[in-house]
Formats: structure tokens, C-alpha cells, sequence
């Protein structure tokens, strides 16, 4: 019994068995696949449809009323099977012809029929000759060991294509792609329903029977398969809200840096100077963030829809461009980092009116908030640790430590400013160019809270550090905090073992003051800071001012 | 050493040269290309033909135009360009000189 179709060919309404139909649809296919790569493929294709079209009209008109497998087959005897017809990359070289005739190539595809997922697992275990559950366990594992598996799937999904045809199915498996493999093919892939469907009806009938062997192995098998299918149900749901949110967190990501950039275009300003990495800086990140948008856009819509396999050309050009991209951010962060090879600190011994009690009180003057009322404008305030005026970048990078110094009679306090350079020269340079200037109100020293970078002076962590010596018998207390030194605070709880320092804060607890934790800290890691050299060109340091800056970037607090 | 391989490099090799002979002496439709060679006694897959066809179109040297069929769909008749011809010309004269050359080698005895 077979099933008779009509098939529209080449503008001809012809009726065919679905088997010739089959055998039809995977010969036009290879030759479409032969001359793929060739200009005029198309044509060629369309060329010879109409011829076979013509021959099934006149085998019709001779009599019968429909096209068999018969026919088919004298139709393509006389056309030529794909490997006979020769293309132009057969008339460059013939012996690769031969070698494919001898051994068939093997291709990685996605095994629609062997699937839980997309059919991955199947699909390498075709391609390696190798049961898929071993993939499917390794995959699994991967997941539990560090998620790299659901990564490496989501890759292999969206870079394998699906073995849709006959030919890609034999491809798929290393068999040979000729006629009688395809027929041998599509007859298995109709047998393959038939037992399906009997399957199921043996199923139907046999859950009671099954009770009666008991059969535990055989039990458990199924269980684990069912366990196996509702895993790769959630693994299925997850991978798709994964996907969203890739997708939403890189938009987001594209939208807020478009949307700040009238931020960020100033502060690029701070980091790179000269024309060059001014154009590059806003096309590297929108190729390096964009791409991959687009490029999930396109697989997810390709998914959606079941499209044919992307011209390759779309992904090289994609590829290339986000590597383009790629490339120009390393060079802008090569571009920073060459200008942190050098440090160079300034010390200065500050001069100040000693006060005329034996306590110094310390204030950090909120720079930031002060001058808003005055003459310039904020330009914005990017978080509690960088303000961006129209004339210059503030950012909190002063330290002040309280040390004890027994030696000394009198207060002391010393200024280091430090800044970074590609040169010793511009190091200095950097180091002169900010200024940190402090008011004394008797016994009160206002300090400024950030560190001021004038327009036209690049970032190169400039920071500066008070250190403030105590003699014996005098105290210094610091009277506000920062916002970023409250989280330090518990550190110091938990480590405070001086017990001098909470008795003497018990006598101003009515101010709302705090000591700085710094004063604590810096007393532990005295010996380190005090050792260390005054040119280091350890990376450490820069690279921690760098993170200092992206950290507070992100950082983003409503300003109080 | 395959023989049907190098029989079929060999017709190959004068296909071109046999289309545009048979182009050359008038429109010709694909089918009637093929029957052509058939009664001279040229046996080649039919599949053979278009791709040869096409690739001749884009190389300038056929042009074809669509003709309306009273049982089908509308036909392709090719026929030459100028360039087709001087194509031809050049082919022509290389055969002699094959045939010369590979008759002179085969009689030797």
C-alpha cells in the first residue's frame, strides 16, 4: 500500500508514491549541496528540475498514473548522481574526489533523532561511533561540577546544525552519501515510525504484563529514563531563561552605558588622551557588547522559526567584527596600563598649628557636597566615591592614619601624595599636578575628602595618604566617616585590641563621632607600608587602583 | 586506475566543445542538446549539461532567451555570442591539432 502525492515540480503538477517523493527530495537535495558552493548553483538546480519534470510528464503521458520509485531511479541514472556530475571544484582536483569516494566524510550534526535536549549528545555520539549517554553523562557532570557544561552545550547547540535530510543523517553516521544509502535511509526512517507506533501500542497494552514479570532492571531502566526526560525538561526551561536573561543583562548593559554616556564621554576623558582612543573607545564597546546580542538574537529567532543554517559568511563577519572590537579594548587597556609602570610618591611634611589641648581632632570636609552651592556646577555624580564636574573629576582616594609615635613630643603630620606614569618624568608630573590643601580650626583639621583631578589631568591613581603621628601622651580622633569605611568598621571590632583607644572614645561618645577604622588598620600593617620602596612598579598597586575605580563606577548610590 | 573515471574525464574534457558545435548551428533547447549527441553517438548524464550550460551563460559565451512550450513550462533556447564564437574558433582548432597529434601517436604501427 502506498500513498500517492502531488507534487508541483518545476511549474508541472505531478502525482508520485511518497517513497519516489522521498527519493526525489533527497536527489535534488545532494545536487543542491553539489552546487552550493558554485555561482549559478541555483539555476543549475532549477535547470534540471524542469528537465526531470518534463521526463515524469512524458513517462505519465506514456501511461500510468503516477511516478514510482522506478521512475525516479531511471530519471537519475540518466541525470547523473552529484559525485558523476562534477562541479568546479571537482575540475580543480580530482583526486580529492576519489579519496571521497573511497572514504566518506564524516560530519558533526545535531542527531534530531537520538535527542533530549538538542540533540548534542546524539549527534557526537554518531560522530564518535560512541553511545550518546556517555556524552549525556559527561555533560551532566560538567553541570554539577561548574555549570561549564550548560556553556559548552549551549556553544555545541548553537554551532552544530541539525541533520535534517536523509544525506545529512548518513553524513552524520560516516556512511556514504549515495542513492542507495539515501533510499536505504528514508526506508529505515519509515520503518523507524511504524515500529514507533507499534511501540507505543505494545506499551499501551503492556503496562499491566510488566507488573506480572516484576521486572525490577527493566523498571528502574524506565524510571531513569523518565527521571532523564524530566531533567532534560528543566534543563530545556532553564536554558531558555538563561538565555533571556543573557541576552536582557547584555541590552540592559548596552542601554545604560548609551544612556550614561554623557557620563561617561567626560571620564573617558580621565583615562585616554590623544584622537585615537577617543574615536575607538565607543565602537569597541559597542562591538564587544553588541555582537553578542545580536548574534543570540539571530540563533533565538533561528530556533523559533527552524531556519536553515546561517550563511556562513553572516557568522565569519559577526566573529570578525567582535574580535575587531575585542582587539581595540586590548589595546586600550594596554593603552592605560603602559601609562602605570611608574610610581612616584611625594612626602611632605605638612605644616600646622599644634593645638592647644592635647587631642587633634581630625574632619573630613565633604569637598563634593560643599562646592555645589558655590561657583561650579556638578556635572554628576556618579556614586558617593566619584563626582564629575564640568572642570574636574573628585574621587575618595585619601587615607589617613593614625599612628602612635612615642618618640615624638609633638603632633606631626605627613603628606604622601603618589601617582603612576609611563615615565618616572610623568609620574612626578602627575604627582605636582593635584593638590591637597587642608584648613586648621584650632584644635580641628578639615581635611578634604577626595582627591581633586583637574580637566586635562588623566587618571593614574593619584592618592594621597595622611599620616598623622601621635606623641605619648596625646590623642587624635577622627570625627566622621566615610561612607566606604562603615563596612570596615566590624573588622575593627572583632581585631580591637587596644584597649586604649575605646576608653578614649567613651569621652567624646556624646559627638557623633567614630574613629577611623583606618587608624587601626594601619597600625597593623605598619611594617608593610613603612617598607615599602618609593618607585615599586608592582602591578599589584595599579591594578587595585584600576579595580578601586570600576568598583566605585559601579557602585552607584543615591548621593545624600 | 578507474576506467569509467578516465572514459568519462576524457568525454568531459570535449563536452564544451560539442555543445557549442550543436548551439552553433542553431537555437538549441537542453533536450535537444542532449539528443543531439545521443544520434552522434556521445552517451553523457544529462545532469552533465546544465551546470556546463550555466557556467558557459556566465562566462558570456551563450545567451539564452525563454520560449513559451505548448506542454510544459516555458523552455531556455540558448544560442552563441560573439565571444561564443571566437571561443569556439580557438576550441576548434585545438581539437585538430589533438586529433592530429593523437592519430599520428595511435598509428604509429
Amino acid at each position: 500500500m502506498k500513498k500517492i502525492i502531488n507534487v508541483h515540480l518545476a511549474g508541472l503538477l505531478i502525482p508520485m508514491e511518497d517513497t519516489a517523493y522521498d527519493l526525489l527530495k533527497a536527489y535534488i537535495e545532494s545536487l543542491q549541496r553539489h552546487f552550493s558552493q558554485e555561482v549559478g548553483g541555483d539555476e543549475i538546480v532549477s535547470d534540471i528540475e524542469t528537465r526531470i519534470g518534463e521526463l515524469f510528464q512524458e513517462q505519465l503521458r506514456k501511461g500510468g498514473n503516477c511516478i514510482t520509485d522506478a521512475d525516479v531511479n531511471a530519471v537519475i541514472a540518466a541525470m547523473g548522481r552529484p559525485e558523476e556530475l562534477g562541479g568546479e571544484s571537482e575540475q580543480r582536483s580530482t583526486f580529492s574526489q576519489v579519496a571521497d569516494g573511497l572514504r566518506p566524510r564524516k560530519r558533526l550534526y545535531r542527531d534530531p533523532d537520538d535527542k533530549i535536549l538538542g540533540g548534542v549528545c546524539g549527534g557526537l555520539g554518531a560522530y564518535f561511533g560512541v553511545d550518546p549517554v556517555i556524552f549525556r553523562l559527561v555533560f551532566a557532570l560538567l553541570f554539577f561540577g561548574a555549570g561549564t557544561g550548560v556553556l559548552l552545550y549551549l556553544v555545541l547547540w548553537i554551532a552544530v546544525p541539525r541533520a535534517r535530510t536523509a544525506a545529512e543523517k548518513l553524513e552524520m553516521r560516516g556512511e556514504r552519501v549515495d542513492l542507495q544509502n539515501i533510499s536505504q535511509a528514508v526506508k529505515e526512517e519509515l520503518s523507524g515510525v511504524k515500529t514507533k507506533a507499534q511501540d507505543l501500542g505494545k506499551e499501551a497494552a503492556g503496562v499491566f504484563k510488566k507488573k506480572e514479570n516484576n521486572d525490577i532492571g527493566e523498571a528502574l531502566r524506565e524510571i531513569l529514563l523518565a527521571l532523564l526526560r524530566v531533567v532534560g525538561w528543566i534543563a530545556k526551561i532553564a536554558l531558555v531563561l538563561i538565555g533571556i536573561l543573557i541576552i536582557f543583562c547584555l541590552g540592559v548593559a548596552l542601554i545604560a552605558m548609551v544612556g550614561s554616556s554623557s557620563i561617561l564621554i567626560p571620564l573617558k576623558g580621565f583615562f585616554w588622551y590623544g584622537w585615537w582612543p577617543g574615536v575607538l573607545f565607543w565602537p569597541s564597546i559597542l562591538l564587544v557588547l553588541g555582537i553578542p546580542v545580536v548574534a543570540f538574537i539571530i540563533f533565538l529567532i533561528r530556533r523559533l522559526v527552524g531556519a536553515r543554517a546561517m550563511h556562513a559568511a553572516v557568522g565569519y563577519t559577526l566573529a570578525a567584527l567582535w574580535l575587531i572590537g575585542l582587539a581595540i579594548m586590548i589595546y586600550l587597556a594596554w593603552d592605560i596600563g603602559h601609562h602605570f609602570r611608574v610610581k612616584r610618591t611625594e612626602k611632605v611634611l605638612a605644616e600646622f598649628h599644634q593645638p592647644t589641648g592635647n587631642t587633634l581632632y581630625v574632619k573630613f570636609q565633604p569637598v563634593m557636597q560643599e562646592s555645589e552651592e558655590g561657583g561650579s556646577t556638578t556635572y554628576a555624580i556618579i556614586s558617593n566615591w566619584l563626582t564629575l564636574r564640568d572642570d574636574s573629576l573628585f574621587y575618595r582616594n585619601v587615607h589617613v592614619h593614625i599612628i602612635p609615635s612615642p618618640e615624638d613630643d609633638s603632633f606631626r603630620i605627613e603628606i604622601r601624595k603618589s601617582a603612576w606614569g609611563a615615565t618616572g618624568m610623568e609620574a612626578t608630573r602627575n604627582v605636582e599636578q593635584f593638590h591637597l590643601s587642608f584648613v586648621q580650626e584650632d584644635s580641628v583639621l578639615y581635611i578634604p575628602d577626595v582627591v581633586p583631578l583637574p580637566k586635562g589631568t588623566p587618571f593614574r591613581n593619584q592618592k594621597a595618604e595622611i599620616n598623622i603621628y601621635v606623641p605619648n601622651n596625646k590623642q587624635a580622633f577622627l570625627l566622621n566617616e566615610l561612607p566606604w569605611q562603615q563596612d570596615r568598621d566590624d573588622d575593627w571590632e572583632e581585631n580591637d585590641s587596644d584597649e586604649e583607644t575605646t576608653q578614649q572614645s567613651s569621652t567624646i561618645s556624646q559627638m557623633p563621632t567614630h574613629r577611623f577604622s583606618f587608624a587601626h588598620l594601619s597600625m597593623n600593617n605598619l611594617g608593610t607600608r613603612w617598607g615599602k620602596q618609593e618607585d615599586s612598579t608592582s602591578s599589584v598597586e595599579w591594578m587595585d587602583g584600576l579595580l578601586y575605580l570600576f568598583f566605585s563606577l559601579f557602585n552607584i548610590q543615591p548621593h545624600s | 586506475m578507474n576506467i569509467d573515471n578516465t572514459q568519462s574525464q576524457m568525454r568531459k574534457g570535449v563536452l564544451e566543445f560539442c555543445i557549442l558545435a550543436i548551439i552553433r548551428q542553431g537555437e538549441a533547447y537542453p533536450s535537444d542538446i542532449i539528443e543531439k549527441m545521443k544520434a552522434a553517438g556521445l552517451h553523457v548524464l544529462e545532469g552533465t549539461l546544465y551546470p556546463l550550460l550555466t557556467r558557459l551563460k556566465n562566462a558570456g559565451l551563450l545567451k539564452y532567451r525563454w520560449v513559451e512550450s505548448p506542454s510544459g513550462p516555458p523552455r531556455k533556447y540558448f544560442s552563441m555570442t560573439p565571444e561564443g564564437e571566437a571561443f569556439y574558433h580557438m576550441l576548434e582548432e585545438t581539437w585538430k591539432e589533438m586529433v592530429t597529434a593523437v592519430n599520428q601517436l595511435t598509428q604509429t604501427d
